[in-house]
């Protein structure tokens, strides 16, 4: 087999030549398989991190391999693997019968879809394999150095990831479907000491898009917003703890959206009693101002117009004015409830099934100017992303939590002084009914770096919304 | 010639002064389960990294595709990307001290014939027993891993080491519905398939539903909290490790980098990183540099004694490898710990609460990984608790906030240090009991 290099796309359909994906498939069927689809994913990128204006670590990578679904008596049996030659894919195929004749299950049962051919990609004007090592390495110490402003800035940690994603699907009803999508993005940790104190902050931005990203953005800039963040971070004091009424900011509404709510509405969570949100269809969960959405392809978010299994991912509306109106679904989750599926079925890489994951979800823009939102809060916080990282829900029980970054407090309507960055923590459901008002300024951002856990696998997404308002929220002191 | 030699003498030849590959050869069989059967899968992946050395500038690339042209095109981008960065100053050469100790347990061969059907089966008693003795439990989700791996290194001053291991991790999750409704869980990581006990995992995901049926938040409050065994395993793990790594030390991140032999912990605090533990879930005879493993006291009787360096780490301070390099094949290795194991003491969890008028015990979080090592604060949100009163557990608690500066927790708050030691992945740790912590409630 000929070498597999940075040409891209080239070599990408070149390999799927080879493997004849047609022929593996057939072999599926003919070993008894009722229905089989096969992937080949071709991931080729990069990560350079400079620490401390030098250069720390460069590293590039080529992950490619080919993941077999086969469905055998309505059980469903995955084998992948690397090594492409033809007895290992041979192997492969009876491996993956092996596994779907060893237990009994329905999950292989498929609601019907459109069978289509479909080819979809973000053009790149600039291709980050063009760039060289050079040019990325020196742009990189040059951010890291303007994040020391001050002595007071101890350490400083700038990363640069960007890889271009090739994915071909097909299957045996007859859809076979390429997507190619780059993703890149710099992210940066600035740590502040103070008084025998020191705190990290943390922000970053990425995006589906070629190099030119990079180049229409100040890293200077960026860099120096950083540091005089953690300088005031690592001065403030945190809050006493307790409840308050909290502003929530369009990145860390995202944050929320995803982690408390959107994973609940996954239907494979649902199915299995996992979720808070089986059997609530049609309820009125959220305050009317509450509309929430999945959606594939969106300005700023992650680029998903196709899943895994071939299905086109359109809009989905899970809240409408608060009230559940439907779930994500792959195909056997549709086809359980009867429904069509939305184009949820995400797979990390060649070595992963595909699960129910969410896309782009947001919360949908309200009516409220930011000021509007602070309006009648005696005394609150106005919590914001920038500086944090993180979060983690309980679906089960509709617990989450996540990190908020540098918070403002609110006392009579007015923003007063900063705090240290807080942790919060809610119940889903409680959160959603006390969100009282919902701003009109929507922004969604994707990320290199972040996704979403979920089952081992780590999935891009994009996050955001407008801000909002909480009545009330547990606001944890470190 | 293997692959690794091949790439070693190929980065040699095209400009390289030093080339490392380090190939990872993986099995992985994974089920996920709720009351049935979900999905169930087997994969292979092959992933070779190439690390060259150009003078003092540095590249890694890796593949997993397992062709001859692709893995020495990898090879040549290395090289590539080497030429084109800057020097490193502190470049000092891969690792020289190639050998391996001798461990034990820590490969499973009848992981290698195993059935699938044995697999299903195990699996299948395990959801039947959550839900036995007609407990109002449900298994709502779980995952059972089974890996399978072989390690192989090779650089241009040594031949090519390696080593086999296994580790099997699952996890049950369960939902219990009897008026209100309330969720479990427990999983195990071991290294032998028949350490795997579905019972054990079933009883304690189902009990602990059943218990927080009535949980419910407390108001907020300073207590006493005893730490479960786990969640005592991960905070420590989490905090020291992170502390003691040569790493953060170099890099200004460890608060403990001045207090090497000075006393930072409550004197009944002994706590050892043993990457020779038989059976331990981290052991290996060499680590990702094919440096020999070996045991390294991290804190005794309350003083710091050593950190934990990789190769690179250990040359900057002009001292010798711990044996802790640790990487993925497409990253380059950096300090890590092998078994990170706290040294237990001689009270039974059952004593611990019942000594304890009025306190909290934590079973279960999450968001506890965003506590902060570097600061010492430390944070998790509590999905599983009780509350302790005149020595009992009582009220179940949920969804409340449990904060503390661990610094001051390891030096000043130490109230008991239990003696029912189980692992967290590779951290080993007994309940331990704090004297006082915040807990953010209603």
């Amino acid at each position: 087999m000929k070498q597999i290099d940075v040409k891209g796309m080239s070599s990408f359909t070149e390999t799927i030549k080879q493997l004849e994906p047609e022929k593996i498939i057939n072999k599926a069927l003919k070993l008894g398989a009722s229905y089989a689809d096969v992937r080949y994913h071709l991931n080729i990128n990069e990560q350079i991190r400079v620490e401390n204006k030098s250069l720390e670590d460069y590293k590039s990578q080529n992950f490619g391999g080919l993941g077999l679904r086969v469905v055998q008596k309505g059980a469903v049996g995955y084998a992948s693997t690397s090594d492409l030659s033809k007895n290992n894919i041979d192997r492969t195929i009876q491996e993956a019968l092996k596994l779907a004749k060893s237990f009994k299950s329905n999950k292989g049962n498929f609601a019907d879809t459109k069978t289509m051919k479909l080819d979809k990609k973000v053009s790149m004007k600039i291709n980050h394999a063009d760039i060289s090592p050079e040019e990325k390495v020196k742009l990189l110490i040059e951010t890291n150095k303007a994040a020391f402003i001050k002595e007071n800035i101890k350490n400083v940690i700038t990363v640069m990831g960007s890889s271009v994603d090739y994915r071909y699907f097909l299957s045996s009803d007859g859809t076979q479907t390429t997507v190619e999508v780059p993703l890149i993005g710099i992210v940066e940790i600035s740590v502040a000491a103070s008084n025998g104190k020191m705190d990290s902050m943390f922000h970053g931005h990425g995006a589906c898009s070629g190099f030119e990203f990079v180049k229409k953005r100040d890293w200077n800039d960026f860099s120096v917003d950083l540091s005089e963040l953690a300088l005031r971070s690592v001065q403030a004091k945190a809050p006493p703890p307790g409840t308050y009424p909290v502003v929530v900011d369009p990145r860390l509404v995202g944050i929320l959206v995803h982690e408390a709510f959107g994973h609940a509405a996954e239907a494979d969570l649902v199915f299995t009693g996992t979720s808070t949100l089986k059997d609530r269809l049609g309820e009125q969960l959220a305050n009317e101002q509450v509309t929430v959405i999945d959606e594939g392809v969106i300005d700023g978010g992650f680029y998903m117009p196709i899943d895994d299994e071939g299905t086109p991912k359109g809009k989905t509306v899970i809240l409408d004015k608060g009230v559940l109106k439907g779930y994500m679904h792959d195909r056997n989750s549709a086809q359980v409830l009867s429904v069509s599926p939305t184009g949820n079925g995400r797979a990390q890489d060649f070595e992963n099934q595909t699960q129910v994951r969410m896309t782009n979800t947001y919360i949908d823009d309200g009516k409220f100017e930011f000021d509007e939102l602070l309006e009648g809060i005696k005394e609150g916080i106005y919590i914001k992303n920038k500086g944090s990282g993180g979060g983690q829900v309980e679906v089960g029980a509709g617990t989450f939590t996540f990190n908020g970054g540098e918070s403002i407090m609110i006392r009579n309507g007015e923003l007063a002084e900063p705090v240290r960055g807080v942790v919060i923590s809610g119940a889903i459901l409680d959160t959603l009914k006390t969100v009282d008002a919902v701003g009109n300024d929507l922004s969604i951002s994707t990320s290199f770096f972040g996704g979403c856990g979920k089952g081992g696998q780590t999935a891009k997404c994009g996050f955001g919304g407008p801000h909002i308002r909480v009545q009330k929220m547990t606001v944890g002191g470190r | 010639m293997d692959f690794g030699e091949q790439a070693v003498k190929k980065a040699l030849k095209i400009g390289a002064d030093e080339a490392e590959v380090y190939i990872l050869k993986k099995n992985i069989t994974k089920v996920d389960f709720s009351s049935e059967i979900e999905m169930f899968k087997n994969t292979d992946t092959i992933g070779i990294g190439v690390r060259v050395a150009v003078g003092k500038k540095l590249g890694l690339h890796a593949t997993s595709i397992l062709t001859e042209d692709e893995v020495l095109g990898a090879v040549q981008k290395a090289v590539n990307i080497a030429k084109a960065t800057p020097e490193d100053p502190n470049w000092n050469g891969f690792n020289k001290n190639y050998g391996e100790t001798p461990v034990t347990k820590n490969y499973d061969k009848t992981l290698e014939s195993l059935e699938y059907e044995a697999i299903t089966d195990k699996i299948i008693g395990g959801i039947n027993r959550a839900t036995e003795k007609d407990r109002k439990v449900k298994v709502t989700r779980g995952t059972l891993y089974l890996n399978r791996g072989e390690i192989s290194i090779t650089n241009n001053y040594n031949d090519t080491l390696t080593y086999k291991g296994t580790a099997i991790s699952s996890y049950m999750m369960t939902k219990a519905i009897e008026g209100g409704e309330s969720t479990g869980a427990e999983g195990q990581d071991v290294r032998f398939w028949k350490d795997l006990d579905y019972n054990k995992i079933a009883d304690y995901a189902a009990e602990q539903a059943l218990k927080h049926l009535k949980a419910k938040p407390i108001e907020s409050t300073k207590l006493p909290v005893i730490m479960k065994n786990k969640f005592a395993c991960f905070m420590f793990g989490m905090m020291i490790g992170s502390n003691v790594n040569a790493e953060n030390i170099q890099k200004g991140r460890s608060t403990f980098a001045p207090k090497l032999n000075t006393q930072i912990a409550d004197e009944r605090i002994t706590i050892t990183d043993d990457g020779t533990m038989p059976g331990g879930y981290r052991t290996r005879p060499f680590d990702s540099e094919g440096h020999p493993t070996q045991k390294t006291s991290l804190i005794e009787k309350g003083v710091l004694k050593n950190f934990l360096f990789d190769n690179y780490r250990a040359m900057k301070a002009d001292t010798k490898s711990t044996g802790n390099a640790r990487r993925d094949y497409f990253q380059i290795p950096a300090p890590s710990l092998n078994n990170f194991i706290i040294k237990p003491g001689t009270s039974s969890l059952e004593d611990m609460i019942k000594d304890t008028k009025k306190g909290f015990f934590i079973d279960r979080t999450i968001g506890e990984w965003l506590s902060r090592p570097t600061s010492g604060e430390m944070n998790a949100t509590v999905t599983h608790g009780f509350l302790i009163e005149n020595g009992e557990l009582t009220q179940p608690v949920n969804n409340v906030i449990v904060a503390g500066n661990f610094f001051e927790i390891l030096k000043d708050k130490i109230d008991t240090i239990g003696s029912d030691v189980a692992n967290n992945d590779h951290t080993y740790s007994p309940a331990i009991k704090i004297s006082e912590m915040t807990i953010a409630g209603k």
